[in-house]
């Protein structure tokens, strides 16, 4: 008896001991944290300069282009497998290829700080199972229109080194830049206001996949001096049928994705499109491709706003694109792009040349 | 046919061939009535792009409706008769399910539109040559058994599907499916017209031959066999009409619910259970039915509406009244 009474006390003392060497430690490794507002405008207490980050694809290139890219540790894989990503920045490959809606086990396994995720209900989801996930969802309610540097803003509070602050300030200043230079030279110039038709090319979905309402795309197109029918659409809309396309009598479609050509050639000879003055005048655009497509809000944005200023007013603008796209991109991705993969870009067509789906 | 089948057959003929010029008026595109006629009888070219919604969107889209409307009504209709089972659906053997797995397979794998329509019809009348092969290993030759098969091959494609779309993409392949299996006549075109037209016109045609030897059927094996009927092969014949009926329908819609239950159970009100009246009812109701509810599904809002979701809601509220409207003959049996 007295011998089980001996091993219970041990027992106890030892569990006792135990408890104050865990509790000790854990008041000890008291971690700084920050509190910020996710783009869906969820408040999330979150590490503070975590150096493990999972990105989704819309957060990457802006962390790379912001001196950050040792802290990924990963990325959805959709971006890994656009070969333009490895071309701007080549040490990608070595970034570890997360699913779109990973597990938790993969997380955890993997001890990454913070998480990015494309939606709140995935952010909802870890945030509940102890990792910590923000929600960056690039699209406005119920504009973008005040969402232009939210994420570069969102980083500088994340990460609070004087360098990340000072890139994020001048991408910042060069996106307004470029917002409002645009904005004011149509306005001088009394440009009458056309309608726009965006065609989504990142799926294979038709002439009638397109963005919805608070998108980067409806922002920009507005800025480009054009009512975009993402604009009418109801919420969350992004397929009207060929009917509504056509009652809608775009001035002008743009086509933007990986299938931007496909669709090019798909509207030319597809009815009742064909039928279409802004179809049977060729008023038909493509936007460039990088390493994300660049009608989402991405490092290249600015550039974006410049080569679409060009395309789609070209009496007016005349910038140099393939200059300023090469100069970026050696700034934020240390790379030299030759004037050929330029060109390659500028027509969304993939680093060698070739179609990229 | 009676005077009363007659009457009602011609009546709804006439609502159908109505409601078809009605559906190449109507939708999202305004066109008013001078231009619709100047569109479809003149070459003028100020109309060029009307004619083209009228030629090219609207008259494949409202054709493949109404020809899968009849397709899967009768095709319910000739299910609920064979198995003396007056809530049984086109899918009892699987065959939109296996459809569907077609479907989904074929939009996993990235391949065209005619591939999947092919694919998904191949492994319709794939799943349903399952349930009977399933069903021959009982031995019993009841109906009873080729229900179960139906159920346990429909169950295991149920789970096919799952595993397809827990595997597909959720930013591009999953959606598409999603979108499928809802159902749309958004990708109709005259093609599809010149293949799913035959395939619904003999079908009718052969089932108008045969519809009184269907009701000596629908009485059971003994009943059959005393009237000098080969039941065996006119079950297989008439399950086989059924199941090639829902199948090509499934392949050029996707998955469509309720119409196969609520057309019949309608018809049936009207004219009783003799399939002599029945199917050449169940021709322009079902007909009918779906052309309405094409219609719905596009013309109110810019994005089209899901055709299931259409049929669903309309299909619920129409077997709610035609339960209220038979609640005397339940309460008497």
């Amino acid at each position: 008896m007295r011998k089980i009474l001996v091993f219970i006390l041990t027992i106890i003392m030892a569990m006792g001991v135990c408890s104050t060497f865990t509790a000790c430690n854990s008041g000890g490794n008291t971690e700084e944290t920050v509190t910020v507002t996710d783009m869906v405008g969820d408040t999330r207490t979150i590490k503070k300069n975590p150096s493990k980050v999972a990105c989704s694809r819309s957060t990457y290139d802006l962390l790379v282009a912001f001196g950050l890219a040792d802290k990924i540790d990963g990325v959805d894989k959709k971006l890994l497998d656009n070969p333009w990503t490895a071309v701007f920045y080549p040490e990608s490959v070595n970034h570890y290829r997360y699913e779109y809606e990973d597990s938790y086990e993969t997380y955890l396994s993997r001890g990454v700080d913070l998480v990015f995720c494309p939606e709140k209900r995935i952010a909802d989801d870890l945030t509940a199972h102890g990792i910590n996930a923000i929600s960056v969802n690039l699209y406005g309610t119920p504009t973008f229109d005040h969402r232009l540097t939210f994420f570069s803003e969102l980083i500088t509070k994340i990460w609070d080194g004087d360098d990340v602050k000072q890139k994020s300030d001048v991408w910042n200043t060069k996106i307004r830049q470029a917002v409002s230079e645009i904005q004011s030279t149509l306005t001088e110039n009394n440009v009458p206001k056309e309608k726009l038709f965006y065609v989504r090319g990142d799926k294979d979905k038709g002439i009638g996949y397109t963005d919805t309402k608070g998108s980067f795309v409806e922002y920009a197109y507005r800025v480009l001096g054009f009512d975009s029918m993402s604009a009418i659409l109801e919420t969350n809309s992004n397929r009207p049928s060929a009917e509504s396309i056509c009652e809608y009598n775009p001035d002008v479609f743009v086509m933007g994705g990986i299938y931007q050509n496909k669709h090019v050639t798909d509207i030319k000879t597809t009815a009742p499109y064909t039928t279409l003055d802004s179809v049977k005048n060729n008023r038909i655009y493509t936007i460039p491709m990088g390493l994300t497509q660049m009608e989402q809000l991405n490092a290249l944005s600015p550039e974006f706003f410049y080569d679409q200023a060009n395309r789609l007013h070209p009496t007016l603008f005349n910038y140099n694109v393939s200059g300023m796209l090469k100069t970026s991109v050696k700034e934020y991705f240390g790379t030299d792009l030759t004037d050929e993969q330029i060109g390659y870009m500028l027509n969304g067509l993939s680093p060698n040349g070739g179609n990229l789906y | 046919m009676n005077k009363k089948t007659v009457l009602f057959f011609i009546i709804s003929l006439i609502i159908g061939v109505c409601v078809f010029i009605f559906a190449l008026t109507v939708g999202k595109y305004e066109i008013s009535m001078s231009d619709f006629f100047k569109a479809v009888f003149t070459a003028d070219e100020s109309v060029a792009t009307q004619r083209s919604i009228i030629l090219n969107l609207r008259l494949p889209r409202t054709i493949i409706a109404a020809l899968t409307g009849i397709g899967l009504s009768i095709s319910g209709l000739l299910y609920q008769e064979i198995f003396q089972n007056k809530l049984v659906s086109p899918d009892l053997l699987g065959v939109s399910s296996g459809s569907a797995v077609g479907a989904a397979v074929a939009i996993l794998l990235g391949f065209s539109s005619a591939i999947i329509s092919l694919l998904s019809f191949c492994l319709g009348i794939v799943t349903v040559l399952i349930t009977l092969i399933l069903s021959r290993q009982f031995k019993n030759g009841k109906s009873i058994t080729l229900i179960l098969a139906g159920i346990i091959v429909g169950g295991f494609m149920s789970a096919a599907l799952s595993m397809i779309k827990y595997f597909a993409d959720p930013m591009t392949t999953l959606s598409t499916i999603t979108y499928w299996l809802m159902g749309s006549f958004e990708n109709s075109i005259m093609k599809k017209v010149y293949i799913l037209l035959p395939i619904v016109l003999v079908c009718c045609i052969v089932l108008i031959t045969i519809s009184w030897r269907i009701n000596v059927v629908a009485l059971g094996q003994e009943e059959a066999q005393t009237k000098g009927i080969n039941y065996k092969f006119y079950q297989l014949l008439i399950i086989g009409i059924a199941t090639l009926l829902t199948a090509s329908t499934v392949a050029f819609s996707g998955t469509i619910s309720w119409i196969g239950l609520v057309v019949p159970h309608l018809v049936r009100l009207i004219v009783g259970r003799d399939t002599r009246r029945t199917i050449p009812l169940c021709i322009t109701f079902g007909g009918i039915f779906m052309m309405l509810v094409d219609i719905f599904s596009r013309t109110f809002t810019s994005q089209e509406l899901p055709v299931s979701a259409v049929t669903g809601l309309f299909g619920t509220v129409i077997f709610v009244v035609i339960l209220l409207i038979r609640r005397r003959d339940y309460n008497v049996h």
